[in-house]
């Protein structure tokens, strides 16, 4: 019964939250000097990322259009991320007996956001055929972290820093476990972050940053079990490079990785037709069938439910190039405009076993102690997407702009 | 959304909002404020005349003594005098006691608020006279100079206070280090609040710096060096083509990066050993003043200047400069209708007078009663203004000061082509004198501008074409 696999296709694709590689974008982003000491003040910072996902990375690391081949091209997952942040730099411990931070700055930052996420009118469609909500939108989870610079060394024209930080995300983001696409997240993290900058005769800025993002479990997965519960921690991993035409003219390039290390686990998938029974030339007709059981004439319906797992994925994995222009204008405002290009990946898919009925007590007590139900006349395996930040991986452009404005400009 | 998720929501920025207060907020709790303060237990601190709190900083101990003219460090914007630890313990290796070592975090010492130069000239002024009545006690003769290392905005603070206090005689050295003395381009009209003075004043071209440049960039017998980057892209602040602007017309300036290759950035310039090095060379190149000598006067008989001390020599100028260190003379004559400046200097002790101005009395009928005017008469203003000054004798010219001391004849000289520019709130005062050294009554208006609520891109405009009509007429909210 393969046609269960291709049915997969439908709900997977459509269920991408705001791009993965946005996720990244949310903690420090380098670019621009990101990770230099700042002068002492306070920072305040929108951001604006629009992304139209019409591919997402399969588990082998192939593309795949969004809802192929059950819409026709050009279907996509809208999203808009609005992001607030403040960031102050300072030094709380200046003149105390604290070693250490008393002669090195620190630096909180609070990032808090909207999101905008919506599918095209074929992707949602098809997606009420699973009961599952078309478009999400509300708070995004909220981010906080702290850290210190470290010192600044200089070496001829190079000079460099190091940054220490940790970044705690609670998620306070709009979440429904029936909706198709969640602007939260429903988990909490943990993403201890090291980082540097150096700059190179006062032209060539080069910002890199290694984090580990330790993720919480999410007790209430989304649409019907198809985001992980446990999910695999991250590594993330950016370099970027700034080359300084003038005082007010910077272009920037970027490259960004990240990958799970090992995989994330699916425990309670529900994912279902939502109206049952179904009717094999419904079937036919609206999946594609073609198989022996679509014409049996012994079936006039079938009965679908499937095992809840547990069920793991391969990991995911993303890596990225950016290219960005900034316009610096009297020290106080940053214009920037970047555009984020997904070069390779790897998506969370999972195999799941259904139970194929021709009664509504699909699969019925196992009596007979088989392993299936006794209802159960066959047993099909159908590979899904994972969705939800976690596990879906975008391998569509997005578009980021930034506008920073320094409340205490130098 | 949940109301513990709201709550949580908006909890975060609160506190993150809350974190620069460090200075505001442990006060009101009862706690103080952690500062450096590395005095001996005898010396009390000057208060700073932006916070009334005893300034934060260092300087002597209990017994190592002075040797030399003692050294004060005065930092730049954003930072304490914490910045200044380095230079000392560079300093202290090379030959200098912890008594002739001083540094004072003067203005705000926060981030939260900009410190201004022209609101700063007040606790300096403190810190110097109280260095100098410390070590003097402390040594049983008087201290009459001090030699001064400044970075950034401390370099034209420096300058203002020299200017507004005539304390010229009373420093030997100047060592600028970085300082926008011909402004930076970061200084310009989109900053906000306190800060903006600080942009008002170092914006290129502003009247403020054409205000402390005219009459020469440095009179009196200071020595001065200027010591900055130079390249062009090491420090932020100088980028070309305006790499220079901390270079001084008369001064020994050494755009350091350039001419040695190095990279050393703004921060970084006043911490290194090799730029120090030529910090420490350049103060001592002069011997130290003669502990006991007595500085000379300057003395006039009829239209002409010399000096009590028959050795020391006069610097002088005419038509608004301010004389610098170049060619000395026995006498000086004064002419009708010509203002001049002069000092007295003795190369053997070290010593000078202050700057003193007078203009020839041949032929000068005095005008009736000798007062003094002023437009706008002070008041509380939403812009910077232009004040202009008349004196009731037009033989008269007019000092002036802004830092709260009173004008002695030194004090700047106001010129009916360059109105005084005022941008922050401080108090003005004023005399006109004579040809025959009669003084009017001083003049004393306070000028409050507001910094918060005016438009800075027209304000700027302003400074530089008085035509631009103003653009506020609330009321102000707030000033000093």
């Amino acid at each position: 019964m393969r046609w269960l696999q291709t049915l997969s296709l439908i709900w997977g694709l459509g269920l991408v939250t705001y791009p993965a590689c946005a996720q990244a974008g949310i903690l420090f982003t380098p670019h621009l000097d990101e990770y230099s000491v700042k002068p002492n003040g306070t920072y305040t910072e929108g951001t604006l990322i629009l992304s139209q996902i019409n591919e997402v990375f399969d588990r082998n690391g192939e593309r795949v259009e969004l809802g192929r081949p059950f819409v026709p091209a050009g279907a996509s997952t809208d999203t808009a991320l609005a992001l607030f942040k403040v960031l102050w730099v300072g030094n709380l411990f200046r003149d105390t007996r604290v070693p250490y931070l008393n002669d090195h700055d620190q630096f909180c930052r609070v990032i808090g956001g909207f999101g905008y996420q919506q599918n095209t009118a074929q992707i949602a469609e098809r997606g009420r055929l699973f009961g599952a909500q078309a478009g999400s939108n509300g708070l995004a989870d909220l981010f906080a972290l702290c850290g210190f610079y470290t010192t600044e060394h200089h070496y001829g024209p190079l000079k460099f820093n190091g940054l220490v930080s940790a970044t705690l995300k609670e998620p306070i983001g709009q979440y429904d476990p029936d909706a198709m696409l969640n602007v939260g997240t429903n988990y909490r993290t943990i993403t201890p972050q090291v980082a540097f900058n150096a700059n190179l005769y006062g032209r060539l800025s080069i910002d890199g940053t290694l984090a580990y993002q330790i993720n919480g479990d999410n007790d209430q997965p989304a649409f019907g079990g198809t985001t992980p519960t446990r999910i695999a921690d991250w590594i993330n991993a950016e370099v970027n490079f700034a080359w300084k035409f003038s005082e007010h003219w910077y272009a920037d390039l970027g490259y960004s990785w990240h990958r799970s290390v090992g995989s994330n686990y699916y425990d309670q998938v529900s994912v279902n037709f939502k109206d049952q029974p179904l009717a094999p030339e419904t079937l036919c007709g609206a999946l594609g069938i073609g198989s022996t059981l679509c014409n049996s004439p012994v079936l006039d319906s079938f009965y679908l439910a499937p095992r809840s797992g547990p069920y793991a994925d391969n990991g995911v994995q993303s890596s990225l190039v950016s290219a960005g222009i900034y316009y610096v204008y009297r020290t106080s405002t940053v214009l920037q405009a970047r555009l984020v290009q997904p070069i390779s990946g790897r998506g969370s898919q999972i195999d799941v076993v259904y139970d194929v009925c021709a009664v509504s007590d699909c699969p019925g007590p196992d009596r007979n102690n088989t392993g299936v139900g006794d209802n159960a006349f066959a047993q099909e395996v159908a590979t899904l997407f994972g969705v939800g930040e976690a596990a879906a991986t975008s391998a569509s452009p997005y578009l980021e702009f930034r506008f920073v404005y320094l409340f205490w400009a130098p | 959304m949940t109301l513990p998720r709201l709550a949580v929501f908006l909890l975060f920025p609160l506190l993150a909002a809350c974190l620069p207060a460090r200075e505001t907020l442990l006060p009101r709790l009862g706690l103080e404020v952690p500062a450096l303060r590395d005095f001996p237990a005898d010396y009390r601190p000057p208060l700073s005349a932006e916070t009334g709190l005893p300034m934060p900083g260092f300087g002597s101990d209990e017994a190592s003594g002075v040797h030399r003219t003692p050294v004060i460090f005065v930092h730049g914007n954003t930072v304490s005098a914490r910045y200044w630890l380095p230079a000392r313990e560079y300093f202290l290796q090379h030959g200098y006691s912890k008594d002739e070592l001083w540094a004072f975090g003067y203005g705000w010492d926060n981030v939260r608020y900009f410190d201004s130069n022209e609101l700063s000239v007040a606790s300096l002024e403190r810190a110097v006279n109280s260095v100098s009545n410390y070590l003097s006690k402390k040594r049983g003769i008087p201290v009459r100079q001090v030699d001064i290392v400044a970075h950034s905005l401390g370099v034209t603070l420096v300058r203002q206070w020299l200017k507004q206090t005539n304390s010229y005689h009373r420093v030997r050295n100047f060592v600028g280090i970085a300082g926008a003395n011909h402004g930076t381009w970061t200084a310009w009209s989109d900053t906000r609040g306190q800060q903006r003075l600080a942009s008002w004043e170092l914006a290129p071209g502003s009247p403020w710096l054409a205000q402390l440049n005219r009459g020469g960039e440095t009179p009196g017998p200071t020595r001065y060096f200027m010591l900055y980057d130079g390249s062009g892209w090491a420090d932020v602040f100088y980028p070309k083509p305006h790499q220079d602007s901390p270079a001084l017309e008369g001064a020994r300036n050494l755009a350091y990066n350039r001419e040695h290759g190095t990279w050393f950035d703004h921060l970084q310039l006043p911490k290194q050993a090799e730029s120090l090095q030529t910090v420490v060379e350049f103060l001592g190149e002069v011997h130290e003043p003669l502990p006991r000598a007595a500085p000379p006067r300057l003395l006039r008989e009829g239209d002409r200047l010399r000096s009590d001390q028959a050795e020391a020599r006069l610097y002088c100028a005419d038509d608004g400069l301010e004389p610098g260190r170049g060619e000395p003379e026995s006498q000086w004559t004064l002419r009708p209708g010509v203002v001049s400046t002069c000092y007295a200097a003795h190369v053997a002790s070290g010593l000078a007078s202050p700057l003193a101005r007078y203009t020839g009395a041949v032929g000068y009928q005095p005008a009736g009663e000798l007062s003094l005017s002023a437009s706008p008469a002070g008041g509380v203003f939403e812009q910077p203004q232009q004040v202009r000054l008349v004196a009731s004798d037009p033989a008269a010219f007019i000092v002036y000061t802004t830092s709260g001391t009173s004008p002695d004849s030194g004090s700047p000289l106001y010129s009916a082509e360059h109105p005084l520019y005022v941008a922050a709130p401080l108090r003005l005062q004023a005399v006109a004198i004579t040809p025959d050294g009669r003084r009017s009554p001083p003049l004393v208006l306070d000028y409050d501008i507001s910094l918060e609520k005016v438009e800075a891109a027209h304000t700027l405009e302003r400074q530089f074409d008085s035509s631009v009509p103003e653009q506020y007429a609330g009321q102000r909210k707030k000033g000093r």
